[in-house]
């Protein structure tokens, strides 16, 4: 059995569900002879070390209750500096303006050779290039398929599972904030600010919806696609984008006088072409699906198109990216 | 050159390869054949037929010979002017910048035309929905087309949604 110490950096709601998942797969992990571990956690305001292994059910409760994890005030980044572990989840608040602590956090655990999966996006969109040199460097992984369209494969897909094909380009609906207004505006002949804020009530959208609702989010995915699978350098600067804010239900109605729906999409080429607007899509389109879905079309030489679709948002969706993640670095490295 | 051509056909099976053929042997390209079942001519054993075929004008003029050669009756012949399609939707202010001038700048292009629009205004002060329909003479045109409602959607702040077959 070969024991993997596993610190989770960010402990919201990303955070507490890869903590569920691992707490729940201890059996499938301990089948594949691993014993996984989480030794320490942390939040922005404090953090919880064990090097034998954390109790997460109480973690998990300790920070419902207090809302925090323990006295240990700690940053995740000092954390990273002084524990011993294998492998770093970093899970904290996104930032795409500097990559936020999130990428000081990257930064730190890969110089010390430590594995990192993230579901973070500022990071990846603010220093891609940077990050995935310095884990070279030091012989680390980097993985962050949770990053594009939570559930649903796509970065592990083209780069593993489709590996030989050419990829000419890929396009989606990547933000399911977005699907779900657009997709209620048309289904209850409602306004945008009607349906945004039923989004807000149900806890689809946050408080500030503008990441999602500017193109922001589809951009940072667009970004990172373009640099992940493409091996480009680009950021968000280069994503010309249009955000949903001035679609009507008018507008929506009509579209569907052609059999057309708009959903915003976005799209990166092999050209170069980064891209997120809305667009008319057939009903019956594969990119036409509804509500919070997410959906990627990756236009290939050898496979033709291949379209997958999944849950893009969500604890434990998003957690599931994050395992399949953490499976690839075991297998790979243990 | 693109051309649509109605004739005239016996209700016979058969009649329709013969009347192929021409095309074929000239090495024309046929874009589409309308076979109109309940279109019958004054002799009630006619039916009329539209074929577009594109080609140059000495070649679509052989066709022509052709079929009456073979006692096909060519009952129309026209140079069609658009061949490409395409509905946009305009979403902003669109009354208020001059729903004129925007459809003017696509029908004053001299290559494309607007050809149908719907609109919802459900208030005067709010921002209003345009559904246009517009033909092209070709891809290119249509091309140019596209960039002419970019740069006038950029110009008048209004939203351009594009079918997601436009790159």
């Amino acid at each position: 059995m070969k024991l993997i110490k596993v610190a989770i950096a960010g402990f919201g709601s990303i955070g507490q569900g890869v903590a569920r998942v691992i707490d729940m797969e201890q059996d499938f992990f301990k089948s594949n002879s691993y014993d996984v571990r989480v030794v320490a956690i942390s939040d922005s305001k404090s953090s919880i070390v064990n090097k034998d292994g954390l109790d997460i059910k109480k973690c998990l409760e300790t920070k419902k209750a207090t809302r925090r994890l323990s006295d240990d005030n700690r940053t995740s980044l000092e954390i990273i500096k002084e524990e011993e572990f294998d492998i770093l989840i970093e899970a904290t608040p996104t930032d795409i303006e500097t990559g936020g602590s999130g990428l000081e956090n990257m930064k730190e655990a890969l110089k010390r050779k430590i594995h990192v999966i993230t579901s973070n996006k500022g990071p990846l969109t603010v220093a891609f290039g940077e990050l995935t040199e310095t884990a070279k460097q030091n012989g680390c992984e980097l993985k962050y398929e949770a990053t594009v369209g939570g559930a649903m494969p796509v970065i592990n897909l083209m780069r593993e599972m489709m590996a030989g094909n050419k990829i000419n380009s890929i396009r989606g609906i990547f933000n399911g904030t977005c699907n779900y207004i657009l997709t209620r505006m048309y289904e209850e002949k409602s306004s945008y600010e009607d349906i945004l804020t039923e989004a807000m009530e149900l806890g689809i959208a946050e408080t500030d919806p503008s990441y999602d609702v500017d193109g922001i989010d589809t951009a940072c995915k667009v970004v990172i696609l373009a640099n992940s699978i493409f091996g480009m350098n680009k950021t968000i600067k280069d994503v010309k984008i249009t955000g949903i804010t001035k679609i009507t239900y008018e507008a929506l109605e009509m579209g569907a006088k052609e059999d057309k729906t708009i959903k915003l999409i976005g799209e990166v080429t092999r050209e170069g072409k980064l891209l997120v607007e809305p667009k008319l899509v057939p009903l019956g389109h594969p990119l036409a699906v509804s509500g919070t879905l997410n959906v990627a079309a990756i236009n290939t030489n050898l496979a033709g198109e291949i379209t997958v679709t999944g849950k893009g948002a969500g604890s434990i969706e998003t957690a599931s990216a994050v395992l399949s993640d953490l499976l690839y670095v075991l297998k790979k490295n243990y | 050159m693109r051309v649509s051509m109605d004739i005239e056909l016996k209700d016979e099976p058969g009649q329709l390869i013969l009347a192929l053929d021409p095309i074929s042997k000239r090495k024309a390209n046929l874009v589409s054949v309308f076979h109109y079942h309940k279109k019958k001519s004054s002799g009630s054993d006619l039916i009329q037929v539209r074929l577009v075929i594109n080609s140059n004008e000495p070649t679509i003029k052989n066709i022509f010979n052709d079929f009456e050669e073979l006692g096909i009756r060519v009952l129309r012949i026209g140079e069609e002017k658009y061949s490409e399609s395409l509905t946009v939707l305009l979403l902003g202010h669109v009354i208020h910048t001059d729903l004129k001038d925007t459809i003017d700048r696509i029908d004053n292009s001299g290559f494309a035309e607007v050809v149908g629009m719907s609109l919802s205004m459900p208030e005067i002060s709010k921002p209003s929905s345009a559904s246009l329909e517009i033909h092209a003479a070709g891809q290119k045109e249509m091309e140019k087309t596209i960039e002419i409602l970019r740069e006038t959607a950029i110009e008048k702040d209004l939203l351009l949604i594009l079918p997601i077959e436009i790159e």
